[in-house]
């Protein structure tokens, strides 16, 4: 009798499941597909013929241009993320066990305010009546405000500031597992606190920095709001191109081009697939190894 | 072995404290040059805390560890001329055999044909030379722990420490392991410090065993010792079975006293680590293999030598442990060797028989 409940009870938590990723995600997803092989309209947006017309988009060397910034912006922050969550996550994996939660939750509690919020807050940090400046010219170290808000580096640290849990939480998991004995071991067989760092935790811990960097890595490439607010006109993320196709720009104009925005968002859909793809064929086996081991 | 000038491995008046737990209490132990020591106890009694101080991974609350005379109390892991086995084997997973057991050297800047020479060597010893490109995760439990043993001895410690590297195996891998741990020693000549909770690994294997007991040594001395002349009821009661009977002495001569054992008068040699006195209680231990049970018809009241029922029987291929209820109500165990042409041997439930034992083999302690 049990059983058979219980049963019912997975094969409707299973279907809501089920229902819910085709509406939500693999719906929307060939709705995008298909807009990319459509025709534009003026008013409707879309309309047939099918064509490949739109994939042309891709060849325009603008695009290109903005594509090599946006991964240029995206490996920056990548990297920012790194360097500065590693040392986190290795921090916080070094700490006696008890306090992990805590500064976990520390990590944690931002992501409850929506980072569209935080970003906003950020304006008013780095705005030339905000924060920064303000106690830079109460301290007399500058006349006259720095322009930081509307510049690349604002964007970065924008972009650093929202992403860097995810580079942080991937690497405390796999640094957290790293059995201490192998540390001792190590020291055991001679090696100094460097030698164990690289020989030992690094080589241990890459599956997690991998991991980190593709979780910063995508997103860096399309958080088109965080470029609108810090950046100001700047186009500087992929994520700002194709939502320009989508939208009405703001003097009224209709300038919106739903296939080819579409097309471009299924051509990065797709290399984040093929990108996600090779790691997980390299990636899982070492998750394997380390799970066996 | 204790009359032997310098010792390689000096430990005075150590203690360790976690937060407010005494784990070490005021320790003092040398280890010598070339000698296979056993440290033994019950779980908890601080052996790998024991082992991990002398591998510099924990630091003493108090007392001196020397190092052929240097003090090595505050040096780090990596400058102790010594290496460790450990439990859990640890090998470098992402590292194939070689590698792991090249990673001493590669620390000491060796050269590279040195290396390949000293780690080949040391596979070969421990019957791993085949497995060299092998990663850890692909081979056996007792694989693994030959890798982990070569990956420490290939590095030429002065002391090598082993903490329980054999638990995990099973019975007949453990048996194999512990005669080859024993040549292997004898072969590198090194001295190993070896940790163990098993008595019987620790009696077979060592030149000298050290019985802890809270963070206390009870007892320090060859196997055959620590078995046969144990010096309290801890180490009686850790090292094998024994029996324990209680006495008290009646009369004394020179060499020999009597004492009423377990309501029971016997002629017993006088010990000599402590003086008997007259109407002093002692204990009488006795191994089982040591007792002799001789079965009778009947129950003799007037009997001068103890007796008892056979209450339980367990055959065990070459021997049979019979555990006998005395008239007193103890419980005596024995061991008697299966013999064949002997029909006397079939004791079964409810037999009658007489307790005795062979002479001058007890052991008298002061009741404490
Ligand atoms: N890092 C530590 N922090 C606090 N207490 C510890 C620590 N390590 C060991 N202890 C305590 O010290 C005591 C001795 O531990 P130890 O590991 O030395 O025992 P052991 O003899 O090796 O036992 P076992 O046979 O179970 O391995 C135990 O009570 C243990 O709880
Ligand atoms: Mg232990």
């Amino acid at each position: 009798m049990h059983k058979a409940k219980d049963n019912f009870c997975r094969s409707i938590i299973l279907y809501f499941i089920f229902i819910w990723f085709s509406l939500m995600i693999v719906m929307p997803n060939m709705l995008v597909v298909l807009a990319s092989f459509l025709t534009k309209d003026e008013t409707w947006y879309l309309r047939l013929p099918l064509n490949l017309d739109n994939y042309r988009a891709l060849f325009d060397t603008n695009l290109w241009m903005l594509i090599a910034k946006s991964i240029g912006l995206a490996l920056c922050t990548g990297l920012a993320c790194l360097l500065i969550g590693y040392p986190f996550a290795y921090l916080i994996a070094k700490l006696p066990k008890e306090r992990h939660s805590i500064f976990l939750m520390l990590i944690m509690i931002p992501f409850w305010t929506n980072s569209l919020v935080r970003n906003y807050a950020l304006v008013s940090v780095f705005s030339d009546t905000g924060l920064i400046n303000q106690w830079l010219l109460n301290l007399g170290l500058i006349k006259t405000p720095i322009h930081i808000l509307h510049t690349n580096f604002a964007v970065f640290f924008g972009m650093t500031y929202t992403l860097l849990p995810f580079m942080i939480l991937p690497i405390y998991a796999v640094l957290e597992k790293i059995d201490r004995s192998l540390v001792e071991a190590a020291r055991d067989l001679g090696a100094n606190s460097f030698d164990v760092f690289k020989k030992i935790i690094i080589p241990l811990s890459f599956s997690g920095i991998v991991a980190g960097f593709i979780m910063v890595f995508l997103p860096a490439l399309t958080l088109f709001y965080v470029s609108d607010i810090l950046g100001g006109s700047k186009v500087l993320v992929l994520g700002s191109v194709i939502r320009n196709y989508f939208l009405p720009d703001q003097l009224g104009a209709l300038n919106a081009n739903w296939p080819v925005g579409a097309a471009i968002s299924v051509s990065l859909t797709l290399s984040m697939l093929v990108l996600l793809t090779i790691y997980f064929k390299s990636g899982n086996t070492v998750e394997e190894e380390q799970q066996l081991w | 072995m204790e009359t032997q000038a310098h010792p390689l491995l000096e430990l005075k008046s150590i203690t360790k404290f976690f937060g407010s737990n005494k784990v070490i209490d005021d320790l003092d132990l040398s280890v010598y040059d070339g000698e296979f020591l056993t440290l033994l106890g019950p779980s908890g009694c601080g052996k790998t805390t024991l082992l991990r101080l002398i591998g510099g991974f924990e630091r003493p609350t108090g007392g001196r560890i020397y190092m052929d005379g240097t003090d090595i109390t505050y040096t780090a892991p990596h400058r102790r001329p010594v290496n460790t086995v450990f439990q859990q084997y640890s090998l470098f997973p992402h590292m194939n055999v070689f590698e792991n057991v090249a990673f001493g050297l590669k620390m000491k800047n060796l050269s590279k044909d040195k290396i390949e020479e000293a780690v080949n060597s040391s596979l070969k010893k421990v019957k791993m030379e085949h497995f060299a490109d092998r990663m850890p995760m692909e081979l056996s439990c007792g694989q693994q722990q030959r890798v982990s043993i070569a990956r420490a001895f290939v590095n030429n410690p002065k002391i090598l420490l082993l903490d329980e590297p054999l638990s995990a195996l099973d019975y007949k891998l453990r048996c194999e392991m512990q005669l080859e741990l024993k040549e292997l020693q004898r072969d590198l000549g090194i001295t190993f410090v070896f940790v163990t909770h098993d008595q019987e690994e620790a009696l077979c294997m060592s030149d000298r065993v050290v019985v802890l007991n809270e963070g206390m040594i009870e007892q320090i001395g060859s196997p055959i010792q620590i078995y046969e002349e144990p010096k309290n009821l801890f180490v009686a009661n850790f090292v094998g079975e024994i029996n324990v009977f209680d006495g008290i002495v009646a009369s004394t001569t020179e060499k020999y006293f009597t004492a009423l054992v377990a309501g029971m008068s016997c002629k017993l040699k006088k010990p000599t680590t402590f003086d008997v006195e007259k109407g002093s209680k002692i204990k009488v231990l006795l191994r089982p293999e040591d007792m002799v049970i001789e079965k009778i018809k009947k129950l003799d009241e007037e009997s001068s030598k103890l007796q008892g029922v056979i209450s339980h029987l367990v055959y065990k291929g070459r021997t049979i442990d019979l555990w006998i209820r005395m008239s007193g109500g103890i419980m005596v165990m024995a061991t008697q060797f299966f013999n064949e042409d002997d029909p006397d041997i079939i004791y079964s439930v409810g037999d009658f028989v007489d307790v005795s034992w062979i002479d001058d083999w007890e052991v008298v302690l002061p009741d404490a």
